[in-house]
């Protein structure tokens, strides 16, 4: 047996493709950037946010991505509450930010990762985004008002439908199991066909 | 060529653990800023913000709902293959509870710098790799520290009880030609011819016929051309077989590498070649070489008195001479010696060391004064000087001028000097081991070789 060899090499494991820890957080920073200047566009609060996210990437130990998250959604407050792809983008952006941080949290920096880890994460995010979208597309048509003032659907609209909701949720809670006239009439329960 | 040792079947090594789980500080952020958003867009009329608080909070019902489940169990198990081409092979798996997405897998090989590798977590299953063998002996080959996490990081356990794996890797044995020999033989049997009159090997003189010889050996030719008066005979003597009795005494007390950067250091991973790499080298291949040849080796380790095997001869002895090589290590508790150990009388010394203290030259003179012929074997690697400073290098120089001093010194006192390790500029170690094995009467009364 030969052993005299030179040094220990690492990467002993053969896991197949691998991205580092740090491309992770390069991809955090490039994201925030992003819905940074998706909602302030390009003037200071876009560097003020890559900064953000920048210092979030570097020490995620101090939760500053939920900083970046708040920081980016009080951007969407200077813009009309209106359904525009703009939006839809920093719907999903956030979301992102959330996920990505949520890994920076608990990857060691210098680790490297599976590309595989993140297959049920993706699977997951695009399994909650693809609903959220259309109910987000779905409320902004209906509720977001236009330009001239004008509610599609008034607050009163909104009532209506809240009630009948919560109409059928009664009814689907409450009937089967003690508010129903079978369960409380003795006869009724007699009544029933004999299994035997 | 090497000798299977116990440690080398396939052992797999398991641990089970039941992970505890702490939520993330992430999940806990996600939560307030849901809330945030959600009362923020209530407050102020904007359903952009409430809405931009939804995914977070499918987000985090979707975490918690599809949090691991506590009690269960995780297994991992590490499996090592037959050393193979300088490398071992091996096999790493992980059964673990429902809900765990992802392995957090560090790895630290030989003592080095650790490595960390995140592992999908449904799909960990046989992952393998190989781990160079850069030493043998005793050793601590991979060292694996793991830790689960749950969905999207949401939840993570502790580290687990470590995945060890140590083994002892068998010496590379060289093939020696010439074997030195003691300054006396002893037995009638054996493979190397003594200077005796005997039975066995090949023609040693002619001698005028004594009472015991044989009659066959009478040389009738010889007795015909020196005969003077008719009683006398002139037999044919052959010369007797004998064995040797060798003693290799292998001094682990230090394990310093070939680079000097890393002597303070001294770990595996980095260090080159080592000077007990290349001690148990040396002791296994003599050892090897001397019970093939039919005689009888000793072997005694300086730094413990457990490891000390009486002299014999046969396979049988080999294997345990062998296995005594192999697991010599050094000891952190210094062993101070009363008296040297004892040597069989006429026996042929070895005494492999690094030279870098007295203790070893000390023992080799007192053995030689005693009438052995004593051999040193320098086994310190020659040195590389990768990544030192200015004052190693000058430590470094110094520490040899004192090491060449105690070579000078024991080398004029009849100790003869073998180095091992082959270097490019030296003479070979054969040429060295022929010279040492050439007949030694009378040169060893100056004693300088």
């Amino acid at each position: 047996m030969k052993y005299f060899g030179a040094e220990a090499t690492p990467g002993l494991m053969r896991t197949g493709a691998r991205v580092p820890v740090m491309a992770i957080r390069a991809v955090f920073v490039l994201v925030g950037t992003l819905m940074s200047l998706d909602v302030y566009g390009a003037n200071g609060w876009l560097v003020v946010g890559a900064v953000f996210a920048l210092a979030a990437a570097i020490a995620p130990q101090f939760l500053l991505a939920w900083g970046v998250i708040i920081f980016l959604a009080i951007g969407q407050l200077t813009h009309h509450a209106a359904l525009s792809w703009r939006f839809l983008v920093l719907l999903a952006g956030l979301h992102l930010i959330h996920v990505i941080s949520l890994w920076t949290l608990e990857l060691p920096w210098r680790a490297r990762v599976q590309i595989t880890v993140f297959t049920h994460g993706l699977v997951r995010f695009l399994a909650i985004q693809v609903p959220v979208q259309l109910v987000a597309v779905l409320l902004l048509s209906l509720l977001a008002p236009r330009a001239s003032g004008h509610r599609p659907v008034t607050i009163a609209a909104c009532a209506v439908v809240g009630a009948a909701a919560l109409a059928v949720l009664a009814v689907r809670f409450a009937g089967p199991q003690g508010g129903g006239p079978a369960a409380s009439n003795p006869r009724a329960r007699d009544s029933r066909p004999s299994r035997s | 060529m090497s000798v299977p040792s116990p440690h080398s079947r396939l052992t797999p090594i398991s641990r089970t653990s039941v992970p505890t789980w702490t939520r993330s500080a992430g999940l806990t952020a996600g939560g307030i800023v849901a809330i945030v958003l959600a009362t923020g867009g209530l407050l102020l009329g904007r359903i952009d913000l409430a809405l931009l608080a939804l995914p977070h909070i499918v987000a985090l019902a979707w975490t918690r709902q599809r949090r691991p489940a506590t009690g269960a169990v995780s297994e991992a198990t590490l499996t090592l293959r037959e050393p193979r081409d300088s490398e071992i092979e091996f096999t790493l798996a992980f059964d673990v509870p429902t809900g765990v997405e992802a392995v957090v897998v560090r790895s630290t090989v030989l003592g080095g710098d650790t490595n960390e590798i995140v592992l999908a977590a449904p799909v960990v299953r046989d992952v393998t790799g190989s781990i160079p063998l850069l030493h043998s002996g005793l050793q601590e080959l991979v060292r694996f520290e793991y830790r689960f996490l749950g969905t999207d990081a949401g939840a993570t356990s502790p580290p687990a009880e470590s995945l060890v794996a140590t083994r002892v890797i068998s010496p590379a044995r060289a093939r020696v030609a010439s074997l030195p020999l003691p300054l006396r033989l002893r037995g009638l049997t054996g493979s190397h011819e003594s200077a005796r009159a005997g039975d066995g090997g090949d023609f040693r003189d002619i001698h005028p016929f004594a009472v015991g010889d044989r009659l066959r050996r009478i040389d009738w030719k010889t007795t015909a051309r020196r005969g003077q008066n008719p009683g006398d005979l002139y037999v044919r003597r052959t010369s007797a077989l004998s064995d040797a009795t060798v003693l290799i005494v292998l001094d682990s007390r230090d394990d310093v590498g070939e680079q000097v950067a890393q002597w303070t250091s001294n770990i595996a991973a980095t260090k080159g070649v080592s000077a007990l790499d290349v001690a148990r080298e040396a002791a296994s291949s003599l050892a090897t070489a001397y019970i093939q040849a039919g005689d009888r080796v000793g072997f005694q380790d300086l730094s413990s008195r457990n490891r000390m095997v009486a002299h014999a001869g046969g396979h049988r002895h080999l294997r345990q001479l062998l296995r005594a090589i192999e697991v010599t290590q050094p000891s952190s508790i210094p062993y101070r010696r009363a008296r040297p150990p004892i040597v069989p009388p006429g026996a042929l010394v070895y005494v492999l060391s690094s030279l870098l203290d007295d203790e070893a030259v000390r023992l080799a003179l007192r053995w030689r004064v005693t009438g052995h012929r004593v051999v040193v074997v320098d086994v310190l690697p020659a040195a590389r000087f990768a990544r030192t400073t200015r004052a190693e290098r000058l430590a470094h120089r110094i520490v040899v001028m004192q090491r060449d001093d105690r070579i000078r010194a024991f080398r004029q006192r009849g100790v003869e000097y073998l180095r091992w390790p082959e270097e490019d500029n030296v003479t070979s170690r054969r040429a060295r081991l022929q010279i040492l094995s050439r007949p030694t009467r009378g040169a060893m009364a100056g004693g300088r070789r």
